[in-house]
């Protein structure tokens, strides 16, 4: 899986969000708030393609977390941008 | 402009928000739906040469510039407009900390953006005049534009 261009993540006061720019702000006009691990897949999601099982090892890779955990925060974040209908 | 109707209820509940801005008066510097405004919720009170959203009491929200302080109000200007609005300090609910310019991230504390704010708004008379200038010749362009048509008309 993979995110659609045309967003832009920006950090502020802690906190990550992603903005539609270009043809995707006149699609829609939308804010996605996450914190530093979300941001993380984010920013893997959109330089390229991924399953969920390799964004769990890059998650395990760069954070100290149990598997499990890793598992499920990634399982539902996917489960978000695929409702917000954000991957390609 | 900005181009949101939850900003106010995302500040509210973050102390932060972000979007893409709208409208030309804000240009060269953010163009309509290419760039992204970050905005805090403010700490203090606001700075000259500090970007101000503010909400006008009929719901509509403008990102212009603080070129001066007074006591209850902010006086502030669209980098590309050419009036003054007199803003009264509680209209203002964010200040712009960050941006991301043609796909590229900025701070507002870089000297780079510091230095532009302060030149562009330096720059304003002459940058008045140009404009001045600008219409005259639009409007005498057609002026004559208009009299020579008049003038085939008879032939």
């Amino acid at each position: 899986m993979q995110l659609k261009n045309g967003f832009v993540l920006e950090s502020v006061g802690g906190a990550y969000l992603a903005v539609a720019v270009g043809e995707e702000a006149v699609m829609a006009n939308a804010l996605i708030r996450m914190n530093a691990t979300g941001a993380f897949i984010w920013r893997l999601l959109s330089e390229g393609d991924y399953t969920e099982e390799q964004l769990v090892e890059a998650m395990l890779g760069e954070y100290d977390v149990p598997r499990e955990l890793a598992e499920r925060d990634i399982r539902a974040f996917i489960a978000k941008i695929t409702e917000a209908g954000l991957l390609r | 402009m900005i181009n949101s109707t939850t900003l106010a209820e995302e500040l509210a509940l973050h102390g932060t928000c972000a979007g893409t801005t709208r409208g030309v008066s804000m240009e060269p510097l953010f163009r309509t739906n290419r760039d992204v405004v970050v905005i805090e919720r403010p700490a203090s009170e606001l700075k000259k040469y500090d970007v101000a959203l503010y909400r006008y009491p009929d719901g509509k929200y403008v990102l212009h510039r603080v070129i001066g302080v007074r006591d209850d109000i902010y006086l502030i200007r669209g980098d590309n407009t050419f009036v003054v609005e007199r803003i009264p300090k509680e209209w203002v609910i964010g200040v712009l900390v960050r941006f991301n310019r043609k796909g590229k991230s900025h701070s507002c504390e870089e000297r780079g953006y510091k230095a532009y704010s302060v030149i562009w708004n330096f720059l304003y008379p002459v940058r008045y005049l140009w404009h001045r200038t600008r219409m005259l010749l639009g409007r005498a362009k057609r002026w004559l534009f208009r009299k020579r048509r008049t003038e085939d008309g008879k032939q």
